[in-house]
């Protein structure tokens, strides 16, 4: 019975020109997402990880005496391969992390020449499902209802021993399933366009985050087929539901998510660089050198003040992660909201994927320092004492060695199933409001008349 | 005739739930994003100002002719409120002999979380995620989608009711029926919008820090005409979709994957179609280029000799900066201009052999950009968005602009300088700050100051800090501020051209359609 | 076979659209009810589909409650409506192919649905063609057709014959004393005074939600319908 509606709506949808019209869109822009994304990816993974230099020289080697008092090195993020998915922040956000070997110095974003003429950024995937197949799950349903309630055929669908559950059931099916042909045709598409363009090589982690994208693009869908139902059941006609559908999907795709930025800029205040500069400038009184100290001591003292600093920093990324995520969090009452965050965090993406690289950075850093330190240790010559910025003298090894496994930066993306556990409340909330969105509209189509009342 | 179906349509909409929905969404949004643009724009202010202060102070303590450098900042536009413009267009522009500033320099510290309090953006530079919203895109999405709300069902809608009839069945023409659709539903329009306005003018009045001249008022009026005339654009298309449709939620609904497509879709492929079009200009070969122009500059540089002859303390020395000996002998300044006469025309020179380097692919950029722009016009949203822009000097040709201008000074500037350079106040001062020459009598004097008081007193005598600044106040100061108002509107002419013609040809074809819309 | 029991039904604008109706047909009789617009006919109709739910009372098909067993007493009953709409895009076998999916009928086969088709007079041509191109006649016609391969020994029919053209009205007329012959309950609203005296087993008048007449064929002999009718209309 359900099987015979779903099939009948189908072949309903499949035949209209909003469906084709709507396949031809997702289409068009799903590869084109994968098209740019492909020549992006070309360029920057040209850039990385070719500035994994300047800790050691041409031969792969490093001078220990020179090393604590000469500048640092510039690490690069690995670009993600699936940037296509979730761009946001992919070209915006800090990229590189510019460091000395006892603290990480700033997070920055290489800039090129001619970025400036770059507009406004990048279509990905999560932009097409959030805005353009949102619209398409109320442009199968909006009047999937009223519509059929209008022209008389819901009475005589009705006069069966079927159920209304069924009945929206069936049709909520449908359009889901008209969603998802629409959609996985076009991610099949996208995926062989980016074997054949062999730009990008995802490994087997990436395909399982394509995977699960694609499954939370489903679960995201069906909120809003339900919606456009909703919208279907508790109007009288299919122009009023037009309207409902209409202006819930404005507030829910436009209005909410952009609310999100600005949401985030006002509440809970972050310091300003300037704030950051002085607080920065304070940490030698914090830790303070007197000249009754020994070498080592001052020695201690130096190293103290550079992990400062470096805390400093990392507790100003945290605010401003802490910020940004605040204001995204004022906004999880919109759907859109929730499936781009947890599309964010399934890709490994914007401040998620930011934090990850900052913690790299500094991971990469400390081991580096330990296999410095241990490499002097061997030294007869040296008095072992590391200082800060301070050349010269035999306070530490001036031996030239190669510090081996310790000097390559791998910057890791985070792993599907960490990304699947950090949005799992995201997707959680989703199909809570799966759940919520169908029992509502149950509860009001069994309670409507769908006969037209006489005179009216 | 008219002004009575007017009144009846605007009576109609006002009272509809739409109307009520779509005000209360615009209105609320239109004030929250003044707000927060209005309070951006005075902290940028404030930035801006600081940054002004610093570097004139910096410039006034220039202490040779050689070390110049001007940082020409560009004042952020009070416009902005409307069109954000792209977050990472510079705010500052460096002039020096040493340089010639083009587009594409490197822009100081976009998005960088660092300690060292250089950055160009005074908020949290990870925002720069989100999309940037002002309140152009308010209007061109929004209100937008608010005009075709108005508009889908006017002619469907009341063949459906059956009123349509009725209504012709009157002395009304039909032209007058749709004049007086259209009117009615701008005249609606206009409600919000203008509440908008008022709320950004009405924030801007009451912020404590800030206050305008007339020109910001002119514009404003200029972007409020162009909003208007970008919404009936709007409306004359949905009327136009309107009269085609067979039913009045599918017309909703088309009306809807146009606006889509014309909002969204456009813009996301036409950077890519322009990358295939016309691709920009080899970035390689650019950087290769100007580090060409940067080795030939070098070895020239190097096989010049320089036999030094008397002596000098406390140098700087760069070949792609200036020069500065605080204490050098009479006969070894005369040596070192000597030698500069033929150094520092080669260094003036590779600057400009670098720009032209730079130059050249920011041309092929600028070409891409506008091919580019070109490919999006046919996006009646981007065409709005660019009258906003260039109105609000906030697009890039007005950063464009303002690197024109700087480049302008420097030829003022070099102007000025060059006669200077074949001065010894070029690279010192030192006839009149004898003290610090690496003389017998000076070094046996700072012996003693060692002997008595440590390196430090020896380190202040040779500080540059007790030298008097150079008196600058004859050098050409550069042409800091915003373009003029009536140059910004020359840069909006072509695209609210775009926009007038397009409207005019929508109401035209509406007009046309109206005249043969069948009854039933 | 279609029995209402004190059916009343209150709209939530306060009309009171149906009161304390008491209905009973057998199977093999038609049953007509007349009345003026708004007098309550298509809200009885309703009622037996649960399109609508009574505010009080009973509507029975085969003795199931309509309102609780919706689902079981849905399968006794077809229904045709006075505006046959059906699925636009679709072709009428495609129509019938759904519907009759829909009613628990399976495996049948196209020339099945050729046979109802023909039966209930669609030319042939018309088979395999789009409904939106259907003349209304066209349509109701296989609203019946619909009904028909239904196989169910009820029939509610709200208003079937408005708008048909006098041929095809006839062809009706002929179609459902057949569907008598084969012993189906019948209830028809209708307007048409002339075609219910001609084809009813039983006829009630409906004035304002109440029945106020309820006369069977032998009591018909010897009266003016119309007449009755009219003066029905009159009182009170």
């Amino acid at each position: 019975m359900l099987w015979t509606i779903v099939k009948r709506e189908l072949l309903d949808h499949v035949m209209s020109l909003r469906f084709s019209a709507l396949f031809a869109l997702t289409f068009l822009l799903m590869t084109t997402a994968i098209l740019d994304f492909s020549s992006y990816y070309a360029r920057e993974r040209r850039e990385y990880p070719s500035h994994v230099e300047g800790f050691v020289n041409d031969e792969g080697k490093v001078n220990l005496g020179m090393i604590a008092c000469q500048g640092g090195t510039t690490v690069r993020a690995i670009p993600s391969p699936l940037g296509f998915l979730f761009a946001t922040g992919e070209r915006e956000l800090p990229n590189q992390a510019v460091m000395a070997l006892h603290g990480l110095s700033s997070l920055e974003r290489a800039t090129e020449p001619g970025d400036i003429m770059n507009g406004s950024g990048a279509t990905d995937w999560t932009f097409v499902v959030t805005v353009l197949l949102s619209f398409g799950a109320g442009l199968l349903t909006y009047k999937s209802i009223s519509g059929e309630r209008r022209d008389g055929t819901l009475t005589l669908v009705l006069a069966n021993p079927v159920s209304r559950a069924t009945v929206l059931a069936g049709k909520y099916l449908a359009a889901l399933a008209a969603l998802s042909t629409v959609f996985i045709i076009s991610l099949l598409a996208g995926v062989i366009l980016l074997e054949m363009l062999g730009t990008v090589h995802p490994g087997g982690s990436d395909w399982m985050k394509i995977g699960l994208f694609g499954l939370l693009s489903i679960i995201f869908l069906s909120v809003f087929v339900l919606t456009g139902l909703l919208c279907s059941v508790f109007t009288r006609g299919p122009v009023l539901s037009a309207v409902a559908f209409l202006f819930t999907w404005m507030a829910l795709v436009f209005v909410i998510p952009n609310l999100g930025g600005i949401l985030a800029g006002l509440t809970g205040t972050v310091q300003t660089p300037l704030q950051i500069h002085e607080a920065a400038r304070t940490i030698p009184d914090r830790y303070t050198l007197t000249s009754s100290m020994s070498a080592d001591q001052v020695a201690s003292v130096k190293l103290e003040r550079e992990s400062a600093r470096e805390q400093l920093l990392l507790e100003y990324l945290r605010s401003l992660v802490h910020q940004v995520d605040l204001g995204r969090d004022l906004t999880r009452v919109s759907p859109a909201s929730l499936f781009s965050s947890a599309a964010e965090r399934i890709v490994g993406g914007g401040t998620f994927r930011l934090t990850r690289f900052a913690d790299n950075a500094v991971r990469y850093r400390q081991g580096f320092l330990q296999a410095v330190i241990e490499a002097d240790r061997h030294d007869p010559k040296s008095e072992h004492r590391y200082v800060p910025w301070w050349c010269g003298g035999n306070h530490f090894s001036t031996l030239t060695m190669d510090p081996g496994p310790a000097k390559e930066f791998r910057d890791v993306l985070p792993s599907a199933g960490e990304g699947f556990a950090a949005a799992s409340w995201d997707v959680f909330l989703l199909v809570l409001y799966t759940v919520l969105a169908f029992a509502v509209a149950f509860w009001r189509f069994a309670r409507q008349d769908v006969a037209p009342v006489p005179g009216a | 005739m008219i002004l009575h179906i007017v009144r009846k349509e605007l009576l109609v909409n006002l009272l509809s739930m739409r109307f009520l929905a779509g005000f209360i969404v615009s209105a609320l949004m239109m004030g929250i994003v003044g707000y927060v643009l209005v309070e951006d724009y005075a902290a940028r202010v404030q930035k801006y100002l600081a940054d002004v202060q610093e570097h004139r102070e910096a410039l006034a303590q220039t202490k040779v002719y050689s070390t110049i450098a001007v940082v020409v900042d560009i004042p952020p536009s009070p416009l902005s409120v409307f069109s954000r413009g792209s977050q990472d267009l510079p705010t500052s522009v460096l002039v020096s002999p040493y340089h010639t500033p083009s587009l594409i320099d490197e822009g100081g510290g976009t998005a960088t979380i660092g300690l060292s309090g250089t950055s160009s953006q005074p908020g949290n530079p990870l925002l720069r995620m989100f999309s940037s919203i002002d309140l152009g895109f308010v209007i061109s999405t929004i209100l937008s989608l608010f005009a075709v709300l108005l508009v889908f069902d006017s002619f469907s809608g009341e063949r459906e009711q059956g009123t349509l009839k009725m209504l012709l069945s009157s002395s009304t023409g039909r032209v007058h029926l749709f004049a007086g659709k259209f009117l009615g539903a701008l005249l609606t329009l206009a409600i919000p919008l203008t509440v908008g306005f008022l709320e950004v003018m009405l924030l801007w009045a009451l912020h404590p820090a800030l206050s305008f001249g007339g020109s910001v008022w002119v514009s404003t009026g200029l972007i409020y005409l162009s909003s208007l005339m970008f919404l009936s654009g709007f409306l004359s298309l949905a009327l136009l979709l309107s009269l085609y449709a067979r039913e009045s939620s599918s017309c909703l609904m088309y009306l809807l994957l146009g606006w889509v497509t014309v909002a969204v879709v456009i813009p996301a492929g036409a950077e890519f179609i322009a990358d295939s079009v016309r691709p920009r200009g080899d970035r390689e070969n650019m950087l290769s280029e100007s580090a060409n122009a940067r080795r030939e500059f070098l070895k020239v540089y190097e096989s010049i000799e320089y036999r030094q002859i008397g002596s000098w303390n406390n140098v700087s020395l760069d070949p792609f900066a200036g020069e500065s000996f605080l204490g050098i002998t009479q006969e070894e300044a005369l040596n070192r201009l000597a030698y500069n006469r033929k150094v520092v025309p080669m260094k003036f020179r590779y600057a400009e052999e670098r720009y032209r380097a730079v130059e050249s692919y920011a041309q092929s950029l600028r070409r891409w950009g506008r091919t580019r722009d070109n490919l999006m016009r046919p996006s009646l949203c981007v065409v709005y968005n660019n009258v906003v822009k260039a109105i609000a000097g906030t697009d890039i040709d007005s950063f464009d602009d303002a690197v024109q201008r700087a480049r302008l000074y420097r030829g003022a500037m070099m102007a000025y300088l060059e006669p200077k350079s074949a001065t010894p106040e070029w690279f010192t001062r030192v006839f009149e700050y004898p003290d610090v020459q690496p003389t017998e009598s000076n070094q046996r004097y700072w012996q003693s100051l060692i002997e008595k008081q440590g390196e430090r007193a020896v380190e202040k005598i040779l500080s540059w800090d007790r030298v008097t600044a150079l008196d600058l106040a004859s050098m050409p100061s550069p042409a800091v501020g915003a373009p003029e108002s009536a140059e910004r509107a020359a840069h909006a002419l072509p695209d609210g051209v775009i926009l007038f013609a397009s409207c005019l040809l929508f109401i035209a074809l509406s007009i046309i359609r109206v005249l043969h819309y069948p009854l039933n | 076979m279609i029995q209402a029991i004190d059916l009343t039904k209150r709209y939530e604008d306060g009309l009171l659209a149906l009161d304390h109706l008491n209905i009973n047909i057998q199977p093999g009789q038609i049953y007509c009810l007349l009345g003026a617009n708004g007098a309550g006919k298509t809200t009885t109709i309703n009622l037996f589909f649960n399109f609508i739910e009574p505010t009080s009372g009973k509507a029975l098909l085969n003795g199931k409650d309509c309102t609780r067993e919706p689902l079981e007493a849905k399968q006794y009953a077809a229904y045709v409506s006075e505006n046959v709409m059906l699925y636009g895009n679709f072709t009428a076998r495609q129509n019938l192919d759904f519907f009759t999916k829909l009613a628990g009928r399976k495996n049948l086969s196209k020339e099945d649905y050729y046979m109802v088709m023909r039966q209930v007079g669609l030319p042939e041509r018309a088979f395999e063609q789009r409904v939106k191109t259907f003349s209304k006649g066209m349509r109701q016609k296989l609203g019946i057709a619909i009904a028909i391969l239904k196989q169910a020994p009820a029939l509610l029919l709200d208003e079937p014959t408005s708008g048909l053209d006098p041929k095809a009205g006839a062809e009706f007329v002929e179609l459902l004393l057949r569907l008598r012959g084969e012993g189906k309950a019948i209830l028809m609203s209708t307007h048409d005074i002339f075609r219910a005296k001609e084809i009813a087993d039983v006829v009630g008048i409906m004035k304002e939600g109440v029945l106020i007449m309820e006369k069977t064929k032998e009591d018909l002999k010897y009266e003016d319908l119309e007449k009755l009718y009219l003066k029905y209309m009159e009182v009170s």
